[in-house]
């Protein structure tokens, strides 16, 4: 999958290109598996319930719901481990054949734009919806509405910034009225300013057509003024962002009176084909969505939740589509590429594509021998695992890999070291007494 | 629902620009082709000779050393092919068998292997090689009297030995338009300056060497001896000759631009260009030993940790006051 180009004096430019792929629609599967993405959601219905269409599964003590996409029978209340290595609860619905979809209605707004911010905002709980400063219990100063899709090759906010401007502003005006005063900033591609106009105190902030540049943790640091930020230090400066999409399925709800059960996603085949953005259940196996788009997999294809720069690789069909997969990838086996333990050739392309300045070369290097302290301290706590060091380093090592170990590991010897000084007070204390 | 097919996987990113490790060595060989032609052309046979030798005994010593290692795969990635080919350019037409064995050998195994291979060696290892046969069999690396096949046309003394022996006066017999032909004394292709700068440009437009190395090298040679000429037109030569004569040219693309011992940040390339060329006229003026470009290099190559320390900051993750 060579994209080099033949002169190589400047950097690599990789383009922000989103697929303006239509909207396709898909046979809803019989058989879905809601992942709990919190351990504070308790469930709300025991295994053998008949569920309808938007009856609450689980809900959490801000009343954040995950609710039932299918009507159907609840077959299993369990869990999976995810492809990043987290084990999720899980809830599973199972359609018998015969039976339609049924929805659970809630009172539904007719016009939202003449709604009273509170009744806004019950309407929204009662269909589950949280928006994160809520979830964060603190009042936002900065609410990024993100028009700009998570890595190249992925369609998603584009469509809704493209195609849907009319809703996304309706949407963005309902929200500057329950933000609480906060500075409401739209982020979206350069060149497409103007494609969300008429929303007062709506500020536009152009993002560079080129990732990683465009990547969503450096849009939240620019908008709070800083170089680089975690989403936890994004949450301190009380930045936060919900994606046009968010956004524009949360009105339609508040106008159907359905709870949001969807997610928009990206399809792209093997091979770099054409993509295709469907709309699907939360908790759809991926086999079921390829199945619908006649993508045959074969033994060794990867499978990706998201796309080719931050998926995550699914080692089963049976994986379902959450609400942070923006894409589903499809790599052909002939045409992933093999990542090595070959030496660091010191090339240096890598320090020079980095975003934030790490000297991957450098800070790789520690990772690799096991000095993941010193690996963290060098940098691997900026990294904002845009892929960008890895996709272009010429003797192919695992560079991102290198970078999460060192955070990781790090963070597992704060423990220990923690741990440690504790068990010596106590023991101090012990022998005081 | 059915079995799933057995998936890869793997962490992110799941893509990859194409590049690799034999491809830059192999843009590296492509551009060194034209001065060892050039130099085949030059020194005939016995040229080519001397650089088979080399390449052929790197490649065998490099074989051995990995097996040794249990690290086949070095082999594979070219870096030897290069190595062993700069090496035999450095070495004189001339140079007896067991000379560039024993230079090939020191290569390998001292200048690679003893600090840990490919990425890990700290001095250029052709450059590390080639020091200490120079100061290990001067007289074999000096002797213009060794040639056997010699076109009558070229001056027969090294520029830099004609002028540290002769004084400024014996510089007039090299006309500047002869260096850069590559009408000199010297490595069967190391002095081939209008070959190797189209070799180095090369390797620069296509991304495989740092653009700011040689630039501030060879800038910094000229103005350093400018500057020289300028204090005593009598006893220095101009910043031409300087440029175009002896290891010059070859040092500036390729033997400070090697990846493993030279520095990865803007500013601390220019830095080391910057040492380099300063460090080649300073000792061709006022060292021993008339080619400067040698021990300039490998003293920049061991400040290369040093130098590294140049460099931006890490754009980290601070918390903004709220």
């Amino acid at each position: 999958m060579s994209s080099k180009r033949f002169l190589g004096l400047v950097k690599p430019r990789i383009a922000m290109d989103s697929p303006g792929a239509p909207l396709q629609s898909l046979a809803a599967p019989t058989e879905v598996r809601l992942p709990l993405p919190s351990a504070e959601l308790a469930t709300l219905v025991p295994v053998g319930q008949q569920v309808m269409c938007g009856q609450p599964l689980a809900t959490g003590a801000k009343r954040d719901t995950i609710h039932a996409p299918i009507t159907g029978e609840v077959t299993g209340i369990g869990g999976i481990r995810a492809a990043s290595g987290e084990d999720l609860r899980t809830v599973e619905v199972k359609q018998p054949p015969g039976v339609e979809d049924v929805w659970m209605q809630e009172p539904t707004l007719e016009d939202p734009r003449a709604a009273e911010p509170e009744d806004l905002l019950e309407a929204l709980s009662a269909l589950g919806i949280v928006l994160p400063w809520q979830a964060a219990g603190v009042t936002p100063r900065t609410v990024i509405i993100m028009g700009v899709d998570r890595e190249p090759g992925l369609g998603v906010q584009a469509h809704f910034v493209t195609e849907g401007q009319a809703e996304l502003a309706e949407a963005i005006e309902g929200l500057g009225r329950i933000a609480d005063g906060a500075r409401l900033v739209l982020a979206v591609p350069a060149g497409q300013e103007g494609q969300v106009s008429g929303v007062a105190g709506l500020e536009i902030l152009p993002v560079v057509e080129r990732y990683p540049d465009s990547h969503w943790r450096l849009i939240l640091a620019r908008a709070a003024g800083v170089g680089n930020i975690t989403p936890e230090g994004a949450r301190e400066a009380g930045v936060f962002y919900v994606t046009a999409e968010h956004l524009c399925l949360a009105l339609r709800a508040v106008k159907t009176g359905r709870p949001r059960t969807t997610k928009y996603l990206t399809v792209t085949p093997k091979g770099g084909g054409q993509p295709t953005l469907v709309e699907v259940p939360v908790g759809t196996p991926v086999g079921h969505v390829l199945e619908q788009l006649e993508i045959k997999v074969e033994e060794g294809d990867r499978i990706l939740l998201g796309g080719i720069w931050q998926g995550n690789a699914q080692f089963d069909l049976g994986a379902p589509v959450t609400l942070g997969t923006d894409g589903l990838t499809l790599i052909a086996a002939g045409e992933v590429t093999a990542l090595t333990e070959n030496p660091c050739i010191n090339c240096g392309r890598c320090v020079q594509i980095c975003p934030v300045n790490i000297q991957v070369s450098l800070v790789a290097r520690h990772a690799e021998f096991a000095l993941a302290e010193e690996a963290y301290v060098m940098g691997a706590s900026a990294c904002i695992e845009c892929g960008a060091c890895a996709f272009v380093c010429p003797a192919r090592r695992p560079l991102v890999q290198y970078m999460r170990y060192a955070i990781d590991r790090y963070g597992q010897l704060q423990a220990e070291a923690l741990a440690e000084a504790d068990a010596l007070a106590a023991a101090e204390a012990e022998t005081i007494e | 629902m059915k079995r799933s097919p057995l998936l890869s996987v793997a962490t992110p990113p799941h893509t990859h620009d194409g590049s690799s490790v034999p491809e830059i060595y192999f843009n590296q060989l492509i551009a060194l082709l034209p001065a060892t032609i050039a130099g085949f052309l030059l020194w005939g046979l016995a040229g080519v000779q001397t650089v088979l030798l080399a390449v052929g005994s790197a490649i065998l010593f490099e074989w051995v050393v990995a097996r040794l290692r249990n690290q086949p795969g070095y082999l594979a990635d070219g870096s030897v092919l290069v190595q062993g080919l700069i090496l035999g350019l450095l070495l004189h037409a001339a140079a007896p068998w067991w000379l560039v064995l024993m230079a090939s050998l020191i290569m390998v195994v001292l200048g690679k292997h003893f600090f840990g291979g490919m990425g890990s060696y700290p001095f250029c290892p052709p450059l590390l090689s080639y020091a200490i046969i120079l100061f290990s069999w001067p007289l074999r690396l000096n002797t213009a009297a060794q040639f056997t096949s010699w076109d009558l046309s070229v001056p027969v003394l090294e520029p830099l030995v004609a002028w540290r022996a002769y004084g400024v006066e014996a510089v007039q017999s090299f006309p500047i338009g002869g260096l850069i032909w590559g009408q000199q004394l010297g490595g069967v292709g190391s002095s081939m300056a209008l070959w190797l700068i189209i070799g180095g440009i090369y390797l620069i437009l296509r991304g495989h060497i740092a653009w700011r190395i040689p630039l501030s090298y060879l800038a910094t040679v000229g103005i350093t001896a400018a500057i020289f000429q300028a204090a005593d037109p009598a006893s220095y030569p101009g910043p031409l000759f300087h440029l175009f004569s002896g290891l010059t040219v070859f040092a500036a693309f390729f033997l400070a631009t090697d990846h493993a011992t030279s520095p990865v940040n803007g500013w601390a390339q220019v830095v080391f260009g910057l040492g380099c060329g300063l460090l080649t006229v300073l000792i061709r003026t006022f060292g021993v030993w008339p080619d400067g470009a040698v021990f300039a290099v490998l003293l920049m190559n061991m400040a290369q940790p040093l130098i590294d320390k140049i460099r931006p900051k890490v754009i980290g993750v601070e918390v903004p006051a709220r």
